[in-house]
């Protein structure tokens, strides 16, 4: 059998726009995920061990259930808590609460790298608690953290197409859609995997650049 | 005239754009020590690798007692051996490397008798009483039990020797045996091979020892960008060297002592 | 919350985790061994296989799991390969995973030491001897940690078979959430259910560990 890209241009918009979704989806959830991974990382090394040994406990739970069941939690389960969304918010919702906790995960590591030293000096200058932190203790655990939280953010944008499974209208589905009524789904599937292959490009570049600026920033120490 | 018993000829290796052996040519006698020096980096290590075939050369061939290494015997001298083979050939050549190499998760006497067991046949008895007696000639009876990890640099070189040595090579190859010692373990090192030295084993040792290539060695041949630029007895090369590269190299040995 | 509701929906649910037992351990098993070819391929095999296998693995690494998924179930066909969602499924999982998988087991030969392979071939030890018994057992404490987390991750994968139509463990929690609307109970039980997969896979890491330990008393 000989494959037929034909019909491609006719479903190019289509598919298009599921990558245009796609793209938010990533943004989205790459954005509003790290904040939210520093708030577990801090959580993750707080002072009282109830606090951390209760994020340990999320923390192992939300990365242990499969994504798909979170997907479909929040696309199911939140509107009996009164609280009905859209396909999209429900989809940036369940994926940022999980990267979340994978986020503070690499933070954690990347605070611990630091050496208590450090906050000692900080402290033995007078600096005050919250500029140690932004201005000295923040910015060197960038070194450390930055290779896995690009890493992660392919995996977020590889995660998108989870969404699928609750009507979100990114590029997996787009596909899906179009090949259901094509009958040709290898030459669609070829063509988003090439977008995706695109997008995973683009991030791996960062990662490229990261890694090299962070091994200098390394090596400087 | 009877042929050398190990004679490599023409050798060269190139890794990419770097050549590392440029036509070297080495015989040594049965029972001879020879003593390969010069500067990091001169492609001395690949000497010694192209030897055993642990690298096979790009060109040139090594002959040990008569048979060609890489090749077949008599009349098949000219078809090149798979690895397996070749293996076979190795194991006649022991091979002592700069870090020792031991096997980290092995005991001292699993690490002597596990080649002698699966590669010679040699039943667990017959190889333990080999080594236990090779490891009592190294100065290390009674550690059959360690672990490399629980020995200090100088024993694992030792057990390392050993190792080599339950083969029953009958050319043994040194790859910087003290290099990767603290001074004070350098000593105890020298001293085994001296002593195989005086046993009459065939022995190619680079290093950079300077009191065993003059003491030990019958000939010390002097590496230089991949190529022996000069060879001779000890007293020859070390106290009046011909060569302008051979006489620089010693003159900066002898300011960092 | 209403138990005769739910009842009913409860042997689906089990018939669920029994189908996704069944996937996790068939991709498990099956990956492990390929992933380890690709491993030793790409680091030691001649080098068209090795550019090959790489370009291949980072391929299928660059894609998500679902598209994989979509590839072999709506693709194949096309291809004239019609097979049962589950054999699908178990393809795609055992091709991502072992794309992933490889990679771990390479990180893990990575940081051998190269000068023991240089001492078995200087001995005369043979390749599967050497990697038997001095390279495996080296190269395992390191890979073990990673291999598991991996695992882990495996497991959770196989939720994604329910976007082709088996009838797993997350397929069955949907759809009794969706009839019942009832999401708690069921997505809840859902998630722990892998939860459990995922301790035995824990659990099963220590005692591994442990047995390392213990065999190769590595003192390092």
């Amino acid at each position: 059998m000989t494959l037929d890209f034909s019909t491609i241009p006719e479903v190019w918009p289509a598919l298009m726009k599921g990558a245009g979704v796609t793209i938010q989806l990533t943004l989205a959830v790459l954005i509003l995920a790290t904040p939210g991974g520093l708030l577990v990382a801090f959580l993750r090394l707080a002072p009282q061990p109830w606090l951390r040994a209760l994020v340990l406990a999320l923390s192992w739970i939300f990365r242990g259930i499969p994504p798909l069941l979170l997907l479909f939690f929040a696309f199911f389960g939140l509107p009996i808590m009164g609280l009905t969304l859209q396909p999209l918010p429900a989809a940036i919702l369940a994926m940022t609460t999980y990267m979340s906790f994978y986020f503070g995960e690499i933070f954690a590591s990347g605070l611990r790298s630091v050496p208590p030293g450090q906050a000692q000096a900080a402290a033995a200058l007078g600096i005050p608690a919250h500029r140690t932190l932004m201005r000295i203790i923040l910015p060197q655990t960038i070194p450390a953290a930055l290779p896995p939280y690009i890493s992660h953010a392919t995996e977020i944008l590889k995660g998108t197409a989870l969404a699928a499974a609750v009507a979100v209208p990114e590029l997996s589905n787009a596909a899906k859609k179009i090949f259901v009524v094509t009958y040709r789904p290898l030459e669609v599937l070829i063509v988003a995997a090439a977008i995706y292959a695109l997008l995973d490009g683009v991030l791996l570049l960062l990662q490229m650049f990261g890694e090299r600026w962070s091994n200098r920033r390394r090596a400087g120490r | 005239m009877p042929s050398p018993f190990v004679s490599a000829s023409n050798l060269r290796k190139t890794y990419g754009d770097f050549t590392a052996l440029d036509g070297v040519s080495l015989s040594m006698d049965r029972g001879e020590v020879v003593a390969v020096i010069g500067a990091s980096g001169s492609g001395k290590s690949t000497l010694l690798r192209c030897i055993n075939y642990l690298d096979p050369p790009d060109s040139g061939e090594v002959r040990v007692d008569g048979v060609r290494i890489g090749y077949g015997e008599g009349a098949r001298e000219d078809r090149a051996l798979p690895e397996r083979d070749i293996r076979r050939q190795r194991a006649e050549i022991g091979m002592v490397f700069q870090h020792f190499n031991l096997f980290p998760h092995f005991t001292v006497l699993q690490n002597l008798i596990e080649a002698p067991m699966a590669v010679r046949g040699l039943s667990r008895a017959e190889a333990t009483e080999r080594a236990r007696d090779l490891l009592n000639r190294v100065g290390l009876s009674g550690r059959e039990g360690a672990f490399p990890a629980e020995l200090s640099g100088g024993q694992q070189q030792r057990v390392a020797i050993a190792r080599a040595l339950c083969m029953k090579p009958r050319l043994m190859l040194f790859d910087e045996p003290t290099s990767a010692l603290d001074p004070e373990l350098v000593g105890e090192v020298i001293a085994v091979m001296r002593s195989l030295a005086e046993e009459g084993m065939t022995m190619l040792v680079v290093t950079h020892e300077m009191d065993f290539a003059a003491q030990t060695a019958s000939r010390v041949a002097f590496f230089d960008a991949g190529k022996i630029v000069e060879t001779g007895p000890p007293a020859q090369v070390l106290r009046s060297p011909q060569h302008p590269r051979t006489q620089a190299f010693l003159q900066r040995i002898l300011r960092s002592h | 919350m209403d138990y005769t509701l739910i009842a009913p929906y409860l042997p689906d649910l089990l018939s669920g985790f029994w189908i996704t037992v069944q996937l996790s351990v068939l991709t498990l098993v099956l990956a492990t061994p390929i992933a380890t070819a690709i491993a030793l391929g790409r680091d030691l095999g001649p080098r068209p296989l090795a550019r090959a296998l790489a370009v291949l693995v980072n391929a299928v690494r660059l894609l998500p799991a679902l598209i994989v998924l979509y590839f072999v179930f709506y693709g194949g066909p096309q291809l004239g390969l019609r097979m049962k969602p589950m054999t699908a499924a178990t393809i795609g999982l055992v091709a991502m995973g072992a794309a992933y998988m490889s990679e771990d087991i390479r990180g893990g030969f990575s940081a051998l030491d190269r000068g023991q392979l240089a001492a078995c071939r200087a001995l005369g030890l043979p390749f599967g001897h050497a990697l038997r018994r001095v390279l495996l057992p080296q190269a395992l404490p390191l890979i073990v940690p990673p291999y598991m987390t991996r695992a882990i991750i495996m497991v959770k994968g196989t939720s994604l078979a329910s976007m082709v139509s088996v009838a797993d463990l997350t397929a069955e929690a949907t759809r009794a959430s969706s009839i019942t609307y009832q999401p708690y109970v069921f997505v809840l039980l859902a998630g722990v259910l892998y939860l459990a997969l995922s301790g035995v896979l824990v659990a099963f890491q220590a005692w591994v560990e442990r047995h390392l330990r213990l065999r190769y008393r590595l003192a390092r």
